[in-house]
């Protein structure tokens, strides 16, 4: 992989990131981790990557998972003057904090498509999406993040014909603009309350309502998830979460862009998005852990 | 603590390769020439969000974000001697009975958040607003009266007997309420439980105070297994919790700040 120095104003173009994600998530401590990865570690530290770089840090250092892991581990542990909660800790700040990469699998070993929503366009009657998660008075215009996500749908639907369940607002496009009408597309639609007022899905409303249809998870096959770039990791987790065998297709790039005018606030910019999905991430995830923790409350 | 690393990682590669043991020492002592800096870490950071995010901009935004809510947990100090006013902010609690009959009991951190806020009176004897579950400790275990410690924000218990423990800013805004206006509790001394005081600071801070934890007084750090919200019970647990809310915290204030008008 190649990666471009980013001290400021520093013209080096580095060959190399140590990536240790996959066997950093297998690792039962950190000594293993050191152990296994020692080769790649030597491997890089030999070439010297880094060098004349005259930003901050110490541009002889290799930028590596390995390093990246050391000093956060150094930091918080004086943080909290305590290395092992300091531990306790790291593998979730790196999984939700520092892991965007995507499992993938080839469209042809898909069983089925899931597609996940982004964002929406207000209208006169629907407003912006309450940010304080009230409900809305009508339903939104889907929006163009939800076009290129009923695109990449059909992309990958042209490689590998299969079922599809598809958000709402993307389930819109695929039947104006791809005419898909059949029954092997599946619209999970809103829930509308009783008064008439309409309650969006959450991710996990949403793979929840993928796997009732289907039946089961396992029913499902193996999933091709769909969903903006930075929302996937979490689509693929909350779809995994609820039974699913789910990645993202290899072969189909997701789309990357935020619309400026979304009617969800946090879907408009990607700083923001982020800082928004891995709070989603941590509070789903610390929920979980409580929980196990603590069946009984 | 980094001579503690390089004995770790020393100490790690030569008990157990010997069998790769000149690529491991090389290793470790590669590792080991590695300290802690600051801008270490924000490289080390940048670097591997860029990679993740293809996005040097958006990963630089990001680690000043992360650094903070992940790697910072110590708050701002003043002396004792600065202090004007004393906020006590509690640590959950603990419940006996059930339903309707539930109460709420102070605990052992609150008994123990109560002590460390004593120990500042002694130091700078000045009003303390405290969370109700601490300021019924302070009077009752240490003779403090109303006069000296305003009570604020007691847990409520619900008619099924889910009991809620009031909010940091609901606590930062009785406090104010009592005083009659931030300006009135002039320089605030924090008083938490350690894990806690970081926000609490910033939540006291962004209400207008100017707040900070003692130097000279030392958090306590205890939890309790029979504590509640379960949160509270596990310092590991906890601490994730504090993230979420950190997390939430910071996407209100960016939303805010962005998009004023929604």
């Amino acid at each position: 992989m190649t990666f471009r120095c980013d001290c400021l104003g520093c013209p080096i173009q580095i060959g190399l990131y140590i990536n240790q994600i996959e066997p950093m998530k297998s690792m039962k401590n950190r000594r293993q981790l050191l152990l296994a990865s020692s080769a790649t570690a030597l491997a890089t530290l030999n070439a010297a990557v880094l060098s004349g770089c005259g930003g901050s840090g110490d541009a002889s250092v290799p930028l590596s998972d390995v390093e990246l892991d050391n000093q956060m581990a150094a930091k918080l542990a004086a943080q909290l003057g305590n290395a092992a909660t300091a531990e306790a800790l790291l593998p979730y700040i790196k999984d939700m904090g520092f892991t965007w990469s995507l499992p993938t699998i080839a469209a042809a070993q898909i069983n089925t498509i899931v597609a996940y929503g982004f964002g929406n366009r207000p209208n006169a009657a629907s407003g912006n999406t309450s940010s304080a998660g009230g409900n809305q008075a009508a339903l939104p215009d889907p929006g163009p993040t939800n076009e290129a996500l009923a695109d990449a749908v059909y992309r990958i639907y042209q490689l590998k014909p299969v079922k599809i369940f598809a958000q709402w607002e993307i389930a819109r496009f695929l039947v104006s603009k791809y005419n898909m009408v059949s029954p092997n597309m599946i619209s999970i639609e809103p829930i509308i309350a009783a008064d008439g007022t309409i309650t969006y899905l959450s991710t996990d409303g949403v793979a929840a309502a993928v796997v009732t249809q289907q039946g089961s998870a396992a029913a499902l096959g193996n999933v091709g998830v769909v969903g903006h770039r930075d929302h996937a990791k979490r689509c693929i987790v909350t779809s995994a979460n609820r039974g699913m065998k789910a990645y993202a297709v290899a072969e189909v790039a997701l789309p990357t862009a935020y619309d400026l005018q979304s009617g969800q606030s946090w879907t408009r910019q990607r700083d923001l998005y982020l800082v928004h999905d891995m709070y989603a991430q941590f509070a789903v995830k610390t929920g979980s852990l409580i929980a196990q923790a603590y069946p009984q409350g | 603590m980094s001579n503690r690393r390089r004995f770790i990682f020393l100490s790690s590669a030569a008990a157990s390769l010997p069998l790769a043991s000149t690529l491991l020492t090389q290793t470790s002592l590669a590792h080991a020439a590695i300290p802690f800096s600051e801008a270490e870490l924000v490289r080390q950071m940048t670097a591997k969000l860029t990679l993740e995010l293809s996005d040097a901009t958006t990963a630089s935004t990001e680690v000043g974000y992360l650094n903070d809510l992940f790697f910072n947990w110590e708050a701002a100090s003043i002396a004792a001697s600065q202090a004007d006013s004393i906020l006590v902010f509690g640590f959950g609690g603990r419940s006996s009975g059930s339903g309707a009959s539930t109460q709420v009991a102070s605990g052992p951190v609150n008994a123990v958040i109560a002590h460390a806020a004593f120990q500042l009176y002694q130091l700078k004897p000045v009003t303390i607003y405290a969370q109700a579950e601490v300021a019924s400790v302070l009077m009752a275990s240490y003779g403090l009266d109303g006069s000296k410690v305003k009570s604020v924000q007691a847990a409520t218990v619900s008619a099924t007997g889910a009991i809620s423990f009031a909010t940091l800013e609901k606590v930062v805004s009785s406090a104010v309420t009592a005083a009659g206006s931030a300006a009135a509790l002039g320089k605030v001394a924090v008083v938490s439980h350690r894990d806690l005081s970081k926000r609490a600071v910033q939540v006291a801070t962004t209400a207008g105070l100017s707040a900070a934890i003692v130097k000279e007084v030392t958090l306590p750090t205890d939890f309790d297994v029979l504590g509640l919200p379960a949160a509270n019970r596990r310092r590991d647990l906890f601490l994730l919790n504090e993230i979420v809310n950190k997390f939430a915290a910071l996407r209100a204030n960016l939303i805010t700040q962005a998009y004023p008008n929604g």
